[in-house]
């Protein structure tokens, strides 16, 4: 527990209320809590300040607000809508804390019966090392940012040679945090080895796995870090400029990031002769018009350059030659938050975290089925398990866990029976997932694997960039293959097809996009093979999902004739009369559910259907 | 940096509902063009955009001729990337979020259904009353209300986000929002 010094707190008037303005919380409606609080403030004519903060990563308590005064603990309100602002500032001055959802820290025992964030379980697993200002400070205050300690790692590695700052994040063991967990010392050696005078150094923040936003949620709640390892990386391989490459559709992530550069650069942390050390360094925010592939190193290069974001053949690698032909080291925004705190800290602390390959702790995602959703920070190594379950609080009531899918689309599905496996970049991989960004998604007995390895592919095929023909065509050929499977049109020579079409693709592709495109289906073959079989010879979906394997039917005994599920349906599907039972015409079902849904009888059931007309396949 | 600021400016200043005339496109190509470092197409693109709420093909013929590349290369470009748009929006562009949680809670079944109910295909992403266009989103962030669809006006000054989505909700999602602008229609 790193503790917080006062004003961080208190704020300048003793009484801090902060409202998280972050993607996350303003879709839950956080800015409408926002102008509550402030109304609130107004009409008790109180001397508080309130203030924005970031996300705090619990995103199952979204909207939030934290209320602290001296003298009394800061309090955290969970899923607060602007009518509750009122009574919750009043019973806070009054003593009364029985609303909150926990405490942040204790002040004396009187509030004993609410927890503390340590004392709960989506907290107290976690290690908030390098997301440990997220949720407490102003993202958009400098102040905030130095209050705490920032800053200072770079002014110590300025102090040092650069060499030394490589050995000191060597020593700290720290690996890349964007996918493939390449040592980032090494990175910077090679790239300050090359003899040009002109480098460059990026930020890669352009996160784009479905089911991830840890790199949104550390810009958005926490950008100074990330510039601050930034810097730090441009003085390390003798850079003089660096960008922030950022999705135009991340406005917020953007925005604040393009204000912690102005700030720094006011404060002469950035420009010519930072620290007085004739180390000359600005940087550029740069939106990217969006694109998967652009989280790929050569293809970010074509995009900042202004064309199309198609990788080329490496090596050379951009360590050697990369942006406008200059040596170029990229590093995601994670591993450059990480740099700042280990300049900042030492790296000893960092190394005494993680596996003995892998040091330090990682941010992951865990969304989908799963009781609390959020962005947490555990030290690498930690199982899938702890993760999902002690954290996350394990799937919704009737609902079982059948498999994780770690990595995003590059990937892969791990059945719920291996969920023991540590996070760590050498396991994944044996177990032909990856760590990538750090996505984890929660898959349960309602999901059907063939289409979940069918939704990856059709992901991959809108983003692969066209360049190759494995990519190009290979992506195509699995999603046709997986369609024709989940339309209950498939043969079990498809199975060999897909395989075979995977194995090609991991040795010919030009980027890591397509030859880690495959890995969704692989694993979902290797561990589910059941699941695909059941599609192909038996023509049925075990989960109910694939639309052209189920059908809608009306139970007559239970339908009371309301009509209500005509009346909704898209296609006028459903026919009969008022008072009797009505009957689905399965030529013009479309299978979208909503008489299922809008149905006050449960009359309507979804059922397998068998496909008329394919035979089924003899072994 | 001001170069970035005033693209966040742009973005909350309501893009242009008619048609630009051919001179104002042109003259508004080359001041962007002047201000931009190293005539950055992607960046004056952005620009244009963020000016219009799309591409309108006289920009792309502007931009070539300005820039001296081909217009093929431009037009490469703007149908590289996700936030280039061709054709101008509805006046409600939804959203719908295609990340994978929401995909394992059924919104891409909803994607479907909105496209039978709005009458749209894989050619077509606008009603042809130009009332709404459907585009799928990646994540926004707020998996824990999966599915999610979010609602904004062209010019981004309206936005709103509906979790837990389903077809019906989505069809009153639909009619208020095609009331609300004949409401609107009706007034002004």
């Amino acid at each position: 527990m790193i503790t917080l010094p006062e004003k961080i707190v208190y704020g300048k008037t003793g009484f801090k209320i902060k409202v998280p303005i972050a993607s996350c919380t303003v879709a839950s409606g956080a800015e409408k809590i926002y102008e509550s609080v402030l109304a609130e403030v107004r009409s008790r004519k109180i001397d508080a300040e309130v203030t924005i903060v970031g996300c705090i990563g619990l995103d199952f308590i979204d909207p939030w607000i934290e209320l602290a005064k001296i003298g009394y603990p800061p309090a955290i309100y969970a899923n607060v809508k602007p009518e509750h602002v009122k009574r919750i500032v009043s019973e806070y001055l009054s003593g009364n804390l029985s609303g909150a959802y926990a405490l942040r820290f204790r002040v004396n025992d009187v509030e004993k019966d609410i927890p503390t964030l340590d004392e709960l379980d989506p907290w107290k697993y976690q290690v908030k090392w390098v997301s440990r200002n997220c949720g407490v400070v102003n993202p958009e205050s400098i102040e905030d940012y130095m209050a705490l300690g920032g800053y200072n790692g770079l002014k110590r590695s300025i102090s040092m040679e650069p060499e030394e700052v490589i050995d000191e994040i060597k020593k700290a063991g720290l690996r890349g945090r964007g996918g493939a967990g390449f040592p980032t010392w090494l990175k910077w050696k090679i790239c300050r080895e090359q003899p040009d005078d002109e480098k460059y150094v990026i930020a890669n923040c352009d996160e784009g796995d479905p089911g991830a936003f840890m790199n949104r949620l550390l810009a958005e709640s926490d950008p100074h870090r990330i510039l601050e390892g930034l810097i730090i990386a441009g003085y390390a391989i003798g850079a003089q400029k660096g960008f922030i490459f950022v999705r135009a559709e991340k406005p917020l992530a953007a925005k604040r990031l393009s204000k912690a550069v102005e700030d720094a650069r006011m404060h002469g942390l950035l420009g010519k002769n930072i620290f007085n050390s004739g180390f000359n360094f600005d940087v550029e925010v740069f939106l990217s018009a969006g694109a998967f592939i652009c989280g790929e190193e050569t293809a970010m290069i074509a995009a900042i350059e202004g064309g199309r974001a198609t990788p080329r053949q490496r090596p050379p690698y951009p360590a050697v030659k990369g942006l406008w032909g200059k040596p170029t080291t990229i590093n995601n925004v994670e591993t450059l938050a990480h740099v700042a705190t280990i300049m900042g800290d030492g790296w000893k602390k960092f190394a005494a975290m993680g596996t003995e390959k892998s040091k330090g702790t990682k941010m992951y995602c865990v969304v989908g089925s799963v009781k609390r959703t959020g962005a947490y920070e555990v030290p690498i190594g930690t199982s899938i398990k702890d993760l999902v379950y002690k954290i996350a609080g394990g799937p919704p009531e009737g609902r079982e866990i059948k498999a994780v899918q770690v990595g995003g689309p590059s990937g892969g599905c791990i059945p719920s029976s291996m969920l023991d496996l540590p996070l760590d970049y050498e396991t994944l991989q044996e177990a032909g997932a990856i760590m990538g960004s750090g996505g984890i998604v929660v898959i349960d007995n309602t999901n059907c694997m063939v289409d979940i390895a069918r939704f990856f592919l059709s992901f991959t095929v809108a983003e692969s960039c066209g360049q190759c023909i494995p990519g190009r065509v290979g992506t195509r050929l699995m999603y046709e293959t997986l369609t024709r499977i989940t339309d209950g049109m498939g043969e079990m020579k498809d199975l060999e097809l897909l395989k075979k079409i995977g194995a090609a693709m991991i040795k010919t592709c030009l980027c890591a996009l397509g030859r880690t495109a495959p890995n969704p289906v692989l694993t979902t073959l290797r561990y589910f093979e059941d699941e695909y079989l059941m599609h192909i010879k038996e023509k049925t979906c075990p989960a109910l999902v694939c639309k052209a394997l189920i059908k809608y039917q009306i139970d007559p005994d239970r339908c009371k004739g309301c009509a209500l599920c005509a009346k909704n349906c898209p296609a006028q599907a459903i026919l009969g009369n008022p008072g009797s039972p009505y009957i689905i015409d399965q030529d013009k079902c479309i299978k979208c559910g909503t008489c299922v849904e809008v149905c006050p009888f449960n009359a309507i059931m979804k059922l397998p259907k068998k496909v008329l007309g394919v035979q089924v396949i003899k072994e | 940096m001001g170069e970035i600021m005033e693209m966040h400016k742009a973005i909350t200043t309501p893009a242009s509902q008619r048609m630009p005339s051919e001179s104002e496109v042109y003259l508004f190509v080359s001041r962007m063009i002047s201000k931009t470092t190293r005539n950055n197409l992607i960046k004056i693109l952005q620009a244009v955009q963020n000016r219009y709420g799309y591409l309108p093909e006289t920009a792309l013929k502007a931009i070539s001729q300005a820039l001296n590349v081909p217009l093929s290369k431009v037009y490469g470009v703007a149908t590289f990337y996700h936030q280039f748009k061709l054709e101008p929006p509805g006046r409600y562009i939804i959203l719908v979020c295609k990340g994978t949680a929401c995909h394992a809670k059924g919104n891409t079944n909803n994607y479907e259904f909105l496209r039978l109910l709005l009458d749209l295909d894989s050619n077509r992403h606008t009603t042809r009353d130009g009332m709404f266009s459907l585009e799928p989103a990646r994540c926004f962030g707020c998996c824990s209300l999966a599915p999610v669809i979010m609602i904004m006006s062209s010019d981004g000054s309206y936005k709103k986000l509906y979790g837990h989505v389903t077809p019906a909700l989505l069809r009153s999602i639909i009619d208020k929002h095609s009331a609300k602008v004949l409401k609107e229609v009706t007034i002004s």
